[in-house]
């Protein structure tokens, strides 16, 4: 049987989170801080500093691009809401990455989801061969 | 979340159109931008496997006072191309705008496609 070239691309993980620490959400250098210290947990290579957008009343919206994907964050003050979405093309510990975002907000609630992205995804070695290029 | 595969190799590596396309999306999406977006190679010589380019961009609904965004990244090597677009006012119908007009871009051989409603608590 043909072995098959195909492969995940990507790991995904999103988590909503209800009720956050007030003052934990409110500040605009714990929003930064939360987008530069996620690449380094899921060893990621970050591509540039963090953007994070300020509404005054409203909230946060932040991303860091990484090399393998990027993340991003978005926090709703009125409700003390936050969503975030780490997406990486590299496989990383999912449980480790949930307690250190439940560790920072705080939150009472979360849902979490979990998705392969990419999934009929080849590598650029794999249609290369694929191509009879290599 | 939508995967694209084997795209249009002139648009996934163009700056000028993966910028137009997440400028255009708070348009497409009935929302309004909170910053126009950001948008960045990555190192092909550092990364080659990796080469493309990641975007982002913010939106602010004014009805539902919140925010929501849209991100891209593309890879060359592999004419692929992977979106989210989070829609504050969860509109199905400006969603399947979006997708169609997304798709009219990137002219994906293939595409898997991923829905989700947030912040449903």
């Amino acid at each position: 049987m043909k072995k098959s070239n195909k492969k995940i691309f990507g790991y995904h993980l999103a988590i909503d989170l209800y009720n956050c620490d007030r003052k934990i959400i409110r500040s605009i250098e714990n929003c930064y801080r939360f987008l530069d210290l996620v690449p380094k947990i899921i060893k990621t290579n970050i591509q540039s500093p963090p953007f994070v957008i300020y509404k005054r009343n409203i909230g946060f919206a932040g991303w860091i691009p990484v090399v393998e994907s990027g993340i991003s964050l978005y926090i709703h003050f009125p409700t003390n809401f936050a969503t975030v979405d780490i997406y990486a093309c590299r496989r990383f510990d999912y449980n480790e990455v949930k307690k250190f975002v439940i560790d920072f907000f705080k939150p009472e609630k979360i849902q979490e989801y979990r998705f392969l992205r990419g999934k009929k995804y080849i590598h650029p070695m794999e249609l290369l061969k694929a191509r009879g290029l290599i | 979340m939508l995967d694209l595969y084997d795209c249009d190799p002139t648009a996934v590596g163009s700056l000028e159109l993966c910028y137009s396309y997440l400028d255009s999306l708070s348009h497409i999406l009935g929302t309004s931008k909170l910053a126009p977006p950001f948008i960045i190679y990555t190192d092909e010589n550092k990364y080659p496997d990796k080469a493309g380019l990641s975007g982002w961009v913010a939106f602010f609904n004014k009805k539902t006072k919140t925010f929501s965004g849209a991100s891209i990244h593309t890879l060359t090597p592999t004419n692929f191309v992977s979106i989210d677009i989070c829609c504050g006012n969860g509109s199905l119908s400006d969603l399947k705008k979006a997708i169609n007009f997304t798709l009219k871009i990137f002219k994906p051989k293939k595409i898997e496609k991923g829905y989700l409603k947030r912040g449903k608590i």
